[in-house]
């Protein structure tokens, strides 16, 4: 008994020292220095994270055994020993921790810190999983189509609870200077891929269920319904979490690196790798179908759920393309480029990849078997995959489209040849290796020429792929290198004073000018609001030196061309 | 200006090439029957029969083939028929040696996601004896095997 209570000590000594740590730091925070004040932030933010989770764990904890149907009764003393004790430790840790922090978050220049920022991102990546996990767990148990679930249910609302008290009320009270797009950005992504999985996962068992009562003649499967329920409760939820989190708050934010991210690598790659998935089988399924050998209702029994991955992939896609790609303007910019490129990497590598599975099938139809059953799956699989990227690539790569010099001087386009060169170097290079092992272990063991060709085939295919898709990028790098090397005139560097938030100028300047951008807040000024972007470009506009000072003080924008000595 | 050129020309390079093999690859896997009929009376040609009938269901039909026939044995599915996708079988060496041959083959097989093209090999070698002037299976190895603990009295 005595020895299940050292870990709890445990516990209790790492908070109560981690506040006295936090408290002295903060005492000597008078004159710190920047790294002071950073390490301190960091300590107090992770204390305050762990205290606030050992809090809200006890309390739903502690809920979950009151609940009717809790498992007071089966699970017995450990479980109530533990609820109390983290509630005990945790509930009057967290409020002192808070406590101090809220006299921290009120000293100026604060709540610009990127800790806090960290730290209201973090809450939400976690208590937003444990919301949306523990309720829909818990509803599923409460509505008797999942398995007893009180401490999931309690867990759902008490920690739901924490994360809608930190975004309402903490959110706007201290509302971060840097990064504030963290959190809905964070929460819009927990929305958007439950609401995606849930949605796939119900449609497709919609249509299996409505093929097979087609093509079977059978009663709906046991269990469909509390399944399918199970499904349609997970996409409610993450759709709920979306249209809080994504349609009322991070929309409508400036875009940022954090939600581009967010756009382009959930939204749209996500969106379009679970659609051309599913196309890609599709396909398959099609081209296998003449030679198969299996029953042809049993062979399409796989395209069902792969329609139901098209259709929420596609909206998915559809949707944050339409995002991205809001204003015109955005086509000839960095976030434009980086969309094209996603894309045409998408069907680029379905594309290369396909190649060589039919390399592949090339090479094992030549050599001579004396069984084979199926052979013409691997042909209908490489073929598959060509028939889906090519065009995929073609429309967003535009071959035939002689790029303009904004694009090959974009980051973008440099980023996405350097990614193919070094991605197709790595592939290509690994093939040659488990090919040559191939070639040498049939060699030396004096296997018969067919079998070192079956043996080499696999590697030899995706060599072909990766060469073919190498050397057309390294052509096309070096067809562009003279106008890509050209030195534009203008500022590399841009130092922007304000006493307002620059995060439109900063980008707007970035886009521009292609410069770095540094902001300096001037201190003792109240925040004036947004810098107008068209402004400071202009201010910029026609100077050729290489270091820029902008001034965006009481309303006025002026440039100043500066030298380092 | 033949740099502006340049592009198109490896366009349609890397285009042809893409095209030709797939043309190729399309011809050889429709036209080619690559299965070889072996001599049915060699130790290769009793593999070939064993696993024909095994890849087909028809375990008794194997079993005749081997030397082990008349004994008592677990019938099982052979594991190579559980695959329901590719399989195919290459001829490695054949060494025969008195009244006893070993035939090594090359299995390769794939399932799961068709686009992927993942497929893995093994090498297996049957083990055979000539009994009374014809071949007999003597030693089946793993994904073939169609009769479990033949030893039990």
């Amino acid at each position: 008994m005595i020895g299940g209570l050292w870990p709890l000590a445990l516990v209790v000594l790492l908070v109560i020292g981690g506040i006295a740590l936090a408290r002295r730091i903060g005492r000597e925070g008078g004159g710190e220095g920047p790294e002071g004040g950073t390490l301190r932030r960091v300590v107090t933010t992770l204390l305050l994270l762990g205290l606030l989770i050992l809090a809200a764990t006890g309390v739903a904890q502690l809920l979950g055994l009151a609940l009717p149907g809790g498992e007071i009764v089966r699970r017995g003393a450990g479980d109530i020993a533990q609820a109390l004790a983290l509630t005990i430790v945790g509930v009057p840790g967290f409020a002192l921790a808070w406590r101090y922090q809220t006299r921290v978050l009120e000293r100026p220049g604060e709540s610009r810190s990127v800790a806090w920022s960290i730290y209201l991102t973090l809450v939400t990546l976690v208590f937003g999983i444990g919301t949306v996990v523990g309720l829909v767990n818990g509803i599923r148990w409460v509505v008797g189509v999942g398995p007893r679930a009180s401490t999931a249910l309690s867990l759902g609302v008490v920690w739901g609870a924490v994360w809608v008290w930190h975004v309402l009320v903490v959110g706007s009270r201290f509302t971060p200077v840097r990064i504030p797009e963290g959190p809905p950005v964070v929460g819009s992504a927990i929305g958007l891929v439950t609401a995606t999985t849930g949605l796939t996962g119900a449609l497709g068992l919609l249509f299996s269920e409505a093929y097979a009562t087609m093509t079977e003649e059978v009663a709906l499967s046991a269990g469909f319904g509390d399944e399918f329920f199970s499904l349609l409760l997970w996409f409610v939820a993450g759709t709920a979490v979306w249209t809080w989190q994504w349609l009322g708050d991070a929309r409508h934010r400036e875009t940022s690196v954090l939600r581009s991210t967010y756009t382009l690598v959930l939204g749209v790659f996500g969106g379009a790798v679970l659609a051309l998935t599913a196309v890609g089988g599709i396909v398959f399924a099609l081209l296998d179908a003449p030679f198969t050998d299996a029953d042809l209702v049993e062979h399409f029994d796989v395209v069902p759920p792969l329609i139901a991955g098209l259709i929420v992939g596609w909206a998915v896609w559809r949707y944050h393309r339409a995002v991205v790609l809001e204003h015109p303007a955005v086509l000839e910019t960095d976030t434009g480029f980086a969309y094209h490129y996603l894309l045409a990497g998408v069907g680029l590598v379905a594309a290369a990849g396909g190649l060589g599975v039919v390399v592949n099938a090339l090479l094992a139809a030549l050599v001579p078997a004396i069984e084979t059953r199926n052979a013409t799956r691997l042909l209908a699989g490489g073929l598959a995959g060509l028939v889906v990227g090519t065009p995929v690539w073609w429309r967003t790569w535009r071959p035939t489209v002689a790029p303009s010099e904004i694009e090959i001087r974009s980051a973008a386009r440099r980023i996405y040849l350097t990614v193919l060169a070094g991605l197709g170097s790595l592939v290509g290079l690994i093939s040659l290796i488990i090919l040559m092992y191939g070639l040498f272990e049939g060699v030396i063991d004096g296997q018969p020429f067919e079998t070192i060709v079956d043996n080499i085939r696999a590697p030899l295919g995706v060599l072909v792929g990766t060469s073919i898709v190498g050397w057309y990028h390294v052509r096309i790098w070096r067809s562009e290198r003279h106008v890509a090397a050209v030195e534009v005139p203008g500022p590399r560097a841009i130092t922007l004073v304000t006493t307002g938030t620059a995060g439109a100028a900063v980008k707007a300047l970035e886009e521009r000018y292609h410069a770095r951008v540094r902001v300096l807040h001037r201190t003792g000024v109240e925040d004036t609001g947004p810098v107008d972007a068209d402004q400071a470009v202009q201010a910029v506009e026609g100077i050729e030196d290489r270091e820029v000072l902008v001034l965006a003080l009481d309303g006025r924008i002026e440039a100043i061309p500066v030298e380092r000595v | 200006m033949s740099e502006a050129r340049s592009p198109d020309r490896t366009l349609i390079g890397a285009v042809a090439a893409v095209a030709i093999i797939v043309v190729v690859a399309i011809a050889v896997v429709l036209t080619g029957d690559r299965v070889v009929e072996l001599d049915p009376s060699s130790p290769e040609g009793v593999v070939q029969q064993y696993m024909n009938f095994v890849l087909d269901g028809d375990e008794e039909e194997a079993l005749a083939l081997t030397t082990f026939a008349d004994e008592e044995c677990t019938r099982v599915r052979a594991e190579i028929t559980y695959q329901e996708e590719t399989v195919r079988i290459v001829l490695g060496d054949v060494d025969v040696s008195g009244d006893r041959a070993d035939v090594d083959v090359t299995v390769t097989r794939s399932d799961g996601d068709p686009l992927s093209g993942y497929e893995w090999s093994e090498h297996v070698t049957f083990e055979l004896e000539r009994v009374d002037g014809e071949w007999k299976i003597d030693e089946v190895p793993w994904p073939f095997v169609v009769c479990e603990e033949r030893f039990l009295p």
